[in-house]
């Protein structure tokens, strides 16, 4: 099932893991609405005493505030979850990846360039068994 | 107020290299993390054809290969080696990474300069797309203008001490090819000098328009 909020999207994968997607310009308002989703979906599966997997698409992001970084970093670190991949483009990555080392959470946050990258990252945590995506192909 | 990446790096010793020094293989874990007080760094790759594919230069004030450390790539993507001698700064990447951690300000120093700098490479890879050897050597000029001097000026003389090699290199051309390309912009006002080449920036940048 998906929700679309403008800017974001999330889904709660069939394989268990939570997908987010970010479009376009992000703002402060429009990271704490995607992460209020994002606590909303980890505290289920924590309930459900699931791993919680998190898998960011920035692959059409565009730019951010400054306090919307702020927001992210806030997030990452006060956010349950395993792990959280996310991909995207460089800019995306390095954004991401800087985040994750000002939040201090680097071995939990890895961003990379394709989706499959990701994936695989996730998996090896050793808990997201099937990572096949509703009407994606190239996986 | 300082720079907080300086600033950063200035908790590290200054180590001097020699000119023609690699300080990172292509496929080196990138371990260390460089901060460029003095002088200049190329970085390129090796073609199947065995030549050398110059990509870009550091200046003073550059850190390298933050690209790399900040995508989270596991291994150097390229050569980097001293085109002068060199005084750097060395910050081994993990103790980089206590820096960062809650150094909101580092952080954003960061993601701009290396922004910035990714710009300033797909710029070089354009250049290198130019088509004919005598536009390759002039978008040369133009990026190495950019990078090492004030351009408000008519004429400025390039900081980076060059041979006809490193243009070469740069361009992806031969050293004959080179060697005619930059005579020929002599002859034409646009450069002058070898070693220490100085670029009339006005001709420069109506011949770019041109072609």
């Amino acid at each position: 099932m998906s929700k679309s909020q403008g800017s974001f999207e999330i889904t709660l994968n069939p394989s268990g893991f939570i997908e987010e997607k970010y479009i376009g310009h992000q703002d402060e308002l429009d990271v704490i609405s995607g992460v209020s989703k994002l606590h909303y979906y980890s505290k289920k599966l924590s309930k459900q005493n699931k791993p919680v997997l998190i898998l960011i698409d920035l692959s059409e992001l565009g730019t951010t505030t400054a306090q919307a970084r702020i927001e992210g970093i806030k997030t990452l670190r006060t956010l349950t979850y395993k792990r959280m991949a996310l991909y995207g483009p460089l800019p995306s990555q390095v954004l991401a990846n800087t985040l994750a080392f000002v939040a201090g959470k680097q071995n939990k946050v890895c961003a990379f360039g394709t989706r499959a990258e990701a994936i695989c990252w996730l998996q090896q945590a050793g808990l997201a068994k099937n990572h096949a995506r509703p009407n994606t192909k190239n996986i | 107020m300082q720079d907080p990446i300086q600033k950063t790096f200035n908790t590290a010793p200054p180590k001097l290299f020699r000119k023609k020094q690699i300080l990172i293989y292509e496929g080196d874990p990138l371990s260390n993390i460089y901060y460029l007080a003095k002088g200049y760094v190329k970085v390129y790759n090796v073609l199947s054809s065995g030549a050398d594919r110059v990509i870009f230069i550091y200046n003073p004030g550059d850190v390298f290969p933050m690209n790399s450390y900040l995508s989270r790539t596991a291994s150097a993507r390229y050569f980097y080696e001293c085109l002068s001698d060199v005084e750097a700064r060395l910050l081994p990447a993990e103790r980089l990474a206590q820096y960062i951690k809650d150094n909101v300000q580092l952080g954003e120093a960061l993601i701009k300069y290396t922004l910035d700098m990714n710009q300033l490479f797909l710029q070089r890879i354009d250049d290198l797309g130019v088509s004919g050897a005598k536009s390759k050597v002039v978008s040369l000029l133009s990026f190495l203008a950019s990078r090492t001097s004030d351009t408000s000026v008519k004429r400025l003389t390039l900081d980076i001490p060059l041979r006809v090699q490193d243009v070469a290199d740069m361009c992806g051309l031969t050293r004959e090819t080179a060697t005619i390309q930059l005579g020929e912009l002599r002859d034409e006002g646009i450069l002058d000098g070898h070693k220490k080449m100085t670029v009339d920036l006005i001709k420069l940048s109506k011949f770019s328009k041109i072609h």
